[in-house]
């Protein structure tokens, strides 16, 4: 077991009260930043896969009831010949009914009523790739076969939720940035604050011959515990943050993992940042006092 | 400048940053094996000289050598490495409160990185020579002045330094106390280390044969009554 016995500290950090908040302080910092992080990445997958689904698509709505289904469906050869022909439509195809009366059933719970109900036949355009087609172009290729056709070109509403999930994304890496800074920020005036309340046990080191490597390892060591602690903490609320939202989200398999790594990269980050933040912190404020031992 | 010389001061000067001038154009060497008293009154600039001895300044003028390195130039890491062959013995001790006995004696060590048996024998062996074995786990706030003083200067000679300097070591004990610690410092003295005693004890300097450096408003002045020593005054 004398292996894993440290020699104690040359400070005593664990007298101080910041040893018992800043895991708490920096652990709820930590735990914002990594959600403000899974939001953004959440938001993301989800335009993402928004995109793969509607943004090349655009709907046509033919109004139609029962009596006159038959006829409208032996028209559509007619309408797929017509839209064909446009430059920049790659395919068009009906929807099936089962599929439209789901979209439907969504809202209407009603099975009695949903079976009565005249649906729509619903044709689905798909564009060329990198190829843009003129909506009006499409509405009056499909009004010359059907009279009252309902155009739904997906992009009037997916360009306004795409705005506000950039909007979304940029706050949230905002929002990390600034929660990022403040840990630095907390990190630096903690570690100049040990320095300076035990600037007496520093001179003795000095005196002695430690290095300002060594002061500096001292401090690493103290804050690694404590940052430490404050990423088991983070991690922890994450984990239950995820799993309590995570069923209900619409990203795939391979989206969850990414979250799952975005929050498993989070300790390595953390001690990463505290290690390096103290040490140039205690370099810095050492390399300002010079030769001057106040002993 | 000789091989093996400890100190060469030539003309140094300290003038602190609020202007006040304390020490002027001292020119002093010590060698090795040699022992001086460091006498003057309050205020004539001991603390000062020992402090530019072990590196808590610079001069503000004139050339210092400690081991033959001008500290003037000396990076922070050179003057740390300096510093560990040097050991500094002060009148309120400078331990480490939370610290026990044996670590505060083992810091050196520790700063060294040597090996933690290595330091546990040799704190040890010192504390058993300063009569304190049997406190090694206790803490310094429960020892005596005259036990905390041992303690600070087990610390101080543990690295077994080239030059240990002493800053009214015997302020804060008793007089049967202070002469066992004299003692001690006779003891490194006659084993090799350069001592350099400031003290306000004119009983003690003349019961040893020891030459004295007397400083007088920031200078050093030759003290009549005691014999010729290693030590030259240029």
């Amino acid at each position: 077991m004398a292996f894993f016995r440290q020699s104690p500290s040359d400070f005593p950090f664990e007298k101080t009260l910041s040893s018992k908040i800043l895991p708490w302080v920096i652990g709820a910092l930590i735990y914002l930043a990594t959600l403000a992080i899974l939001g953004c990445q959440g938001v993301y997958y989800t335009m993402e896969s928004w995109n793969t689904a509607l943004s090349r698509h655009v709907t046509i709505e033919i109004p139609t009831t029962q009596k006159e289904k038959e006829k409208a469906i032996a028209q559509l050869p007619a309408l797929f010949a017509n839209l064909d022909k446009i430059s920049g439509v790659q395919r068009t195809e009906r929807i099936p009914e089962d599929q439209v009366r789901m979209l439907v059933a969504e809202w209407i719970k009603d099975t009695a009523l949903l079976s009565s109900l005249d649906l729509p036949i619903l044709v689905d355009v798909l564009i060329t790739p990198e190829q843009s087609v003129s909506a009006r172009e499409i509405q009056q290729a499909a009004e010359t076969i059907f009279k009252d056709v309902v155009f739904h070109d997906h992009a009037e509403w997916y360009s306004p939720a795409l705005h506000c999930a950039a909007l979304f994304q940029f706050f949230s890496v905002v929002l990390a940035l600034l929660t990022s800074i403040v840990v630095v920020g907390t990190i630096v005036f903690s570690t100049h604050t040990h320095l300076i309340v035990h600037q007496h046990i520093v001179n003795v080191l000095q005196l002695i011959g430690a290095t300002d490597n060594y002061i500096a390892r001292q401090l690493e060591k103290y804050m690694m515990r404590i940052g430490g602690q404050a990423v088991f903490l983070a991690l922890c609320l994450s984990a239950i943050t995820m799993s309590v939202f995570q069923p209900n989200y619409e990203g795939g398999e391979e989206d969850n993992l990414y979250a799952w790594i975005i929050v498993a990269s989070v300790p390595f980050f953390m001690i990463t940042v505290v290690l390096c933040v103290t040490r140039l912190t205690v370099l810095w404020s050492l390399r300002k006092k010079e030769l001057n031992l106040s002993l | 400048m000789d091989q093996g010389e400890i100190v060469f001061m030539d003309r140094v000067s300290l003038r602190y940053q609020e202007g006040l001038s304390v020490l002027k154009g001292l020119s002093l060497r010590l060698f090795p094996r040699s022992f001086h008293f460091l006498t003057g009154s309050s205020g004539a600039g001991k603390s000062s000289l020992l402090r530019l001895l072990y590196l808590g300044l610079r001069p503000t003028a004139g050339t210092l050598k400690i081991f033959g390195t001008d500290v003037q130039h000396v990076s922070m890491r050179e003057a740390s490495l300096l510093r560990r062959r040097v050991g500094v013995v002060f009148q309120d001790f400078n331990l480490i409160e939370h610290l026990s006995v044996l670590e505060n004696v083992m810091l050196p060590l520790k700063v060294r990185q040597e090996s933690p048996a290595a330091r546990q024998e040799q704190a040890r062996e010192l504390l058993s020579w300063v009569g304190l074995e049997e406190y090694v786990d206790t803490l310094p706030q429960r020892l005596s002045g005259g036990q905390r003083q041992r303690v600070a200067i087990a610390r101080a000679v543990v690295g077994r330094p080239d030059l240990l300097l002493a800053d009214e070591p015997t302020g804060n004990v008793d007089d049967k106390m202070a002469r066992k610690l004299f003692h001690l410092f006779d003891g490194l003295h006659k084993m090799g280390t350069c001592v350099v005693l400031a003290t306000h004890s004119r009983h003690f300097v003349d019961l040893f044969p020891y030459p004295e450096l007397h400083l007088e408003n920031g200078r050093l002045t030759p003290h009549l009554g005691k014999e010729e020593s290693p030590l030259e005054i240029l």
